[in-house]
Parts: C-alpha cells; structure tokens; sequence
C-alpha cells in the first residue's frame, strides 16, 4: 500500500510524512517539489511506502492521473488530504488559522511552541485519518 | 490511423475519445487498444503539468517496484502545433465545436507525419528494449 499525503504547498505534507516515519526534527530541505512533486519519503512501520505530494492548484488532474496510472499496474494507494483536514479543525481559531497559514508558506518561521502544536494536530488529526473519499 | 497515406478529416473526427474527453475528465487514461505486439496503448491529457507528471507517475510506479521496462511514457504535446492548440480552445472553452474540430484537424494532418515518425521511433526503441531482453535471457539461464 502506498499512502500520499498531499497539499497545496510542501511543508504540512512533508511534516505529515516525516511525522508518518519518525522522523528527529525539521524535515529535510532537499527535496526539489518544483521538479519532482511527488516525493518517496519512505516506508513506514508498518510496510506502508509513504509519499509527498505537492499539487498546487491542480490537485484532481494530479489526483486522477496518478490514480488512474495506479490502477492500470494494480497498485493500492491511499490520498490523504493535509489541507482539509487542518483547515477543518481551525474553522473556528483565528489564531490557529493564522499559525497554520504561517507554517504553510513559510515553515522556517515559526517557533517551538507553534511547531509543536501543528506536530500535535498533524499526528490526532492527519495520521488517524482514514482513507479520504473521492 | 495509417502510416502510409494522410487520414481525411471524417477519419480524424470519428477516432475514439476524438474531441469528447470531459475537461473535468482530464488526467484520467484512456485506452485505445493493442498494438502488433499485444502492448496496450494510452493517452493521458496532462495540461500545463505534464513534465511534472510524467516525472511524479515515475516516481510512483518506481515505488511500486514496478520496473521501467513495463511502461513507455511519450510526450506528444511538442508536435501540437498553433493552429490545433486555437482549435482546441475554440472547441473546450468556446463551446464552437463544429469550427474547432475542423482547425485541429486541420492543424493535425499538417503535422501528421511527424507523429508518424515519433509512432515509428517509440516502436524502434520497443523493439530494441524487447531484443535486448531476449538476448539478456539466453545468456542467463
């Protein structure tokens, strides 16, 4: 089974996987999203293979393609959405909302405190998430 | 379509999928059939993303351990030429379907043998990937 955590802009995906794979830290920085949207981070636990994806506005053609491509070699795969599920939760905190906006576009910036509740949200909300429906 | 002789427009606009594909749709892959050799041929719409797709399904399939001699991904969007791309606009976004159809097809069988020749090179390189294979496993027993 492959699981791709997938969003608009790399760092809450990339913050999931790491997260997935217990990972020590920041992610790492080498990854080139530009170039290569799709990014293998590595298998899980469990023997799940976790992957990045970055789709910018494009998500259902990169959605249907990647699945369509999928299930043409019989492959398993499992979408999970980080920007919905984080939006979700921060319908109603402005302030939340504003720490996430800020670790979206800019995930150098925030401090300890701000990375350690968006680890927190990321790991209750994003990686108990079951498959997302289409 | 055939290689030897220039297809009219009726066998242009009665293809399968031929200007019907949903832009909704776009991305999904669409099966054309068998080649001579049993291999089954696709097409995929990719937008402005096909570079970065074609790189991602790769990386995807190489995750899968699926090996890259099962697969053969061509991009035929360089041979698209001006007259094709206004057609298709004037088709998809315009709703001028009728106008549409006839500048890309027009726009098609001006290009036609250059996609002739790219048909015939992605066949070569099967061919010699399918020889070498072969050849791999009468040396190794």
């Amino acid at each position: 089974m492959i699981t791709i955590y997938h969003g608009v802009r790399p760092a809450l995906p990339q913050e999931a996987c790491c997260q997935r794979l217990g990972c020590e830290g920041p992610p790492s920085q080498s990854w080139n999203w530009r170039a290569s949207p799709l990014w293998v981070a590595g298998k899980a636990s469990g023997g799940d293979t976790v992957c990045c994806l970055v789709h910018g506005r494009y998500h259902g053609l990169y959605r249907r393609a990647l699945e369509g491509i999928a299930s043409l070699f019989g492959i398993s795969v499992s979408w999970v959405n980080t920007d919905a599920l984080l939006w979700q939760e921060f319908e109603n905190d402005f302030a939340g909302f504003l720490s996430l906006m800020l670790f979206n576009y800019f995930p150098e910036i925030p401090g300890g405190r701000v990375r350690r509740s968006i680890d927190l949200w990321i790991r209750l909300r994003v990686l108990n998430q079951q498959e997302e429906r289409r | 379509m055939p290689d030897y002789r220039l297809p009219s427009y009726e066998e242009f606009t009665t293809l399968p999928y031929y200007d019907r594909t949903d832009p909704n749709q776009v991305g999904d892959p669409y099966l054309m059939g068998c080649d001579e050799h049993g291999n089954k041929i696709y097409f995929m719409g990719l937008w402005s993303q096909r570079q970065n797709l074609m790189v991602s399904m790769q990386s995807l399939l190489d995750a899968a351990g699926v090996e890259r001699s099962q697969y053969f991904l061509q991009d035929a969007f360089p041979l698209i030429n001006f007259s094709t791309k206004i057609g298709g606009l004037l088709s998809k976004r315009y709703r001028l379907t009728s106008l549409g159809r006839k500048i890309t097809v027009w726009g098609m069988r001006r290009q036609y043998w250059r996609f002739v020749e790219m048909v015939t090179e992605v066949k070569n390189k099967l061919d010699s990937n399918r020889d070498f294979d072969r050849q791999l496993r009468i040396r190794t027993p």
